[in-house]
């Protein structure tokens, strides 16, 4: 389900969690979690603000068919 | 800043509170600061990205007054100032085609670019059954929020972010502020003012679903469900057009989004599962005809055994101009729409684009005076008018006489302590609520209903029996349990799902006839011309009242 995060580029700043007009993602200790991910709009506005380019989409079965 | 008032612990005034930071919204707090008054701007989301806006928009009507007969603003009036419409002449040109260069500059002056053609003019495209092409084009559509939220805070607006407004407060039979609580910490919250501008936008969600059936993959901001009705309902505000006012689109197949106006007007055919082109039986401007006929016609077509499949084929466009469609417009519309199209494998220039009947959205109007006021004192609608310029300007029209109107008075009314301690109770209970039900098991329901009883055909026994129904899901809401506190968003969201739903229901047991609306009655087929008027719901004493509108315009 969209978003999807890449841990290993993503820099902690939060900016994805700020933005998201859902609150569909969370901040853990680990980084930002997509905790809701059938609740999201795929707006597009975690990978707005995210600074680093590591915010990518990826669309559930029920979208493709 | 805002003044700090000491009555509760969370407590704040201003001149003027504009509710909800969408487009409208923006227009009217930066109206409200080109006065010089003080404003609060307040929504549950954040700034930069709340309002379908959040989500991009890759177009702009203006009326230029160019050159063409169309391009005035007579063409405008004599287009939108219908027997149905609820707008006067007067208002749509002042609140709407007189502030559209104003709303031009600000969105030019923030970056916002608009496309030109090579000799320098901007690129228009027409739509929606228009006379006249009204609609510039954007290109960098998905950051619009992002540009015009840094003006609005360095305008001097007192943002408040998070926070999800239950209830308008009156003073007597004058607007004094309204209550919510922040949807991170769950604190409760007073807002008090002298204006109150409703700008959280006339399309509400999650009443039905497409056919992914997830009700957050829709056209419009799924996080919208009905404040802007709701509240003011509350409140003793009349409304117009719950009945008519619900929406539909074509949205591609199994993605919330909008875009086929942008898809029509440069040229989209639609076919259906025989490859034929059917409009034309449906709308002699064929796809570029309005939207109610378009949805309506590929509805029949399908009750036929037309489709599904339905599409819209560009393959025949100009080269550059379907590219333009596909990789400038749409991801303008939808930030996520390439991503889409590459996980579909999906080329306007090569295959047509499959396409299907939208969910349905919850719509209605204010009803709303030539200088913006609802029918309570004080209380102001920035969302009269259509789309991002309609939102835009119409707010910033709202702004400026709420503002004007604000500057006059000398005082702030009173606030009812004891009635804020109720809503208080009221609003935040959940959370107090151990043993109980998630809000799921009662929002749920709310669309199988919606769903089942209420969609694109009608009866009244239906509605009926829809209305039982949703009375039941009515007593659940006492019992919804919340652990944290954007589960207590969600369960007033779904508090105000009921109470939309319900009066969406009633207002189209009234409406006893075919062919105004996305939906028709297969009990009432034909058109009244009795009927051709809006529909005023209000509540008295609790209990929902109706009449027809005699005011002819």
């Amino acid at each position: 389900m969209p978003p999807v995060i890449n841990m290993d580029e993503c820099s902690l700043c939060g900016s994805c969690v700020e933005d998201c007009p859902g609150y569909v993602l969370t901040m853990t200790e680990d980084g930002p979690e997509v905790v809701f991910p059938e609740e999201c709009w795929h707006c597009g506005n975690c990978r707005i603000s995210c600074p680093v380019g590591c915010v990518s989409y990826e669309f559930p079965l029920s979208m493709l068919v | 800043m805002a003044g700090e008032s000491n009555l509760f612990e969370q407590s704040m005034e201003s001149d003027v509170i504009v509710l909800g930071s969408g487009a409208a919204g923006c227009g009217a707090a930066m109206a409200v600061r080109s006065k010089g008054a003080r404003v609060l701007l307040i929504d549950k989301g954040k700034l930069e990205s709340s309002g379908c806006l959040g989500g991009g928009h890759d177009h702009f009507m203006a009326v230029l007054h160019s050159g063409p007969e169309t391009d005035t603003t007579d063409a405008v009036v004599n287009f939108y100032a219908k027997p149905m419409s609820g707008l006067s002449p007067r208002v749509i040109e002042e609140g709407w085609v007189k502030m559209m260069p104003i709303a031009l500059d600000i969105l030019q002056d923030v970056g916002v670019e608009f496309i030109t053609n090579e000799d320098g003019s901007w690129m228009r495209t027409v739509g929606f059954g228009q006379p006249g092409n009204w609609w510039i084009n954007i290109k960098n559509g998905a950051i619009i929020k992002r540009l015009l939220a840094k003006k609005v805070r360095d305008m001097g607006v007192d943002v408040v972010d998070h926070v999800m407004v239950t209830k308008l407060l009156k003073d007597g039979d004058r607007i004094a502020g309204c209550v919510g609580f922040n949807v991170l910490d769950g604190t409760f919250h007073v807002f008090r003012g002298k204006k109150v501008i409703m700008a959280m936008g006339n399309v509400a969600n999650r009443g039905w679903t497409n056919s992914t059936g997830n009700p957050y993959n829709v056209w419009f901001s799924p996080y919208n469900t009905g404040s802007q009705f709701v509240l003011p309902y509350e409140a003793g505000a009349k409304i117009l057009h719950m009945d008519v006012g619900q929406l539909a689109t074509l949205i591609p197949k199994g993605f919330g989004a909008p875009g086929m106006n942008g898809i029509n007007s440069m040229g989209g055919h639609e076919l259906n599962a025989l490859g034929e082109r059917f409009m034309g039986k449906y709308d002699p401007m064929w796809e570029n005809g309005l939207r109610v006929n378009q949805i309506s016609g590929t509805y029949q077509e399908l009750i036929e055994g037309k489709g599904p499949p339905f599409y819209m084929d560009m393959t025949h466009l100009d080269k550059d101009d379907v590219h333009h469609l596909q990789y400038v417009l749409m991801p303008g519309d939808k930030e996520t729409y390439l991503d889409y199209c590459e996980q579909r494998h999906i080329d306007f220039a090569k295959d047509p684009l499959e396409v299907e009947l939208s969910e349905l959205a919850f719509g209605g109007l204010l009803m709303t005076q030539d200088n913006m006021e609802t029918s309570v004192n004080g209380l102001y609608n920035g969302c009269l008018f259509f789309a991002f310029s309609g939102s835009m300007c119409g707010g910033y029209y709202a702004g400026l006489n709420a503002a004007g109107a604000a500057l006059q008075d000398d005082g702030l009314p009173e606030v009812d302590e004891a009635e804020i301690m109720q809503e208080r109770e009221r609003g935040l209970k959940p959370m107090k609520t151990e043993k109980g039900v998630h809000y799921k098991e009662v929002e749920g329901p709310i669309r199988q209903v919606m769903n089942y009883y209420v969609g694109y055909r009608r009866n009244q026994k239906g509605l009926e029996t829809a209305l039982e129904k949703l009375n039941l899901i009515e007593s659940y809401l006492g019992g919804i349990k919340a652990t944290h506190p954007r589960e207590l968003m969600k369960a007033n969201e779904t508090a105000e799902l009921v109470k939309i739903a319900k009066l969406t229901v009633r207002a189209c047991m009234d409406r006893k006839e075919s062919g105004r609306g996305f939906y028709r009655r297969t009990d009432y087929p034909e058109m009244n011309p009795d009927l051709n008027r809006p529909l005023i719901a209000w509540q008295e004493n609790g209990k929902p009242k109706f009449a027809w509108s005699d005011e002819s315009r």
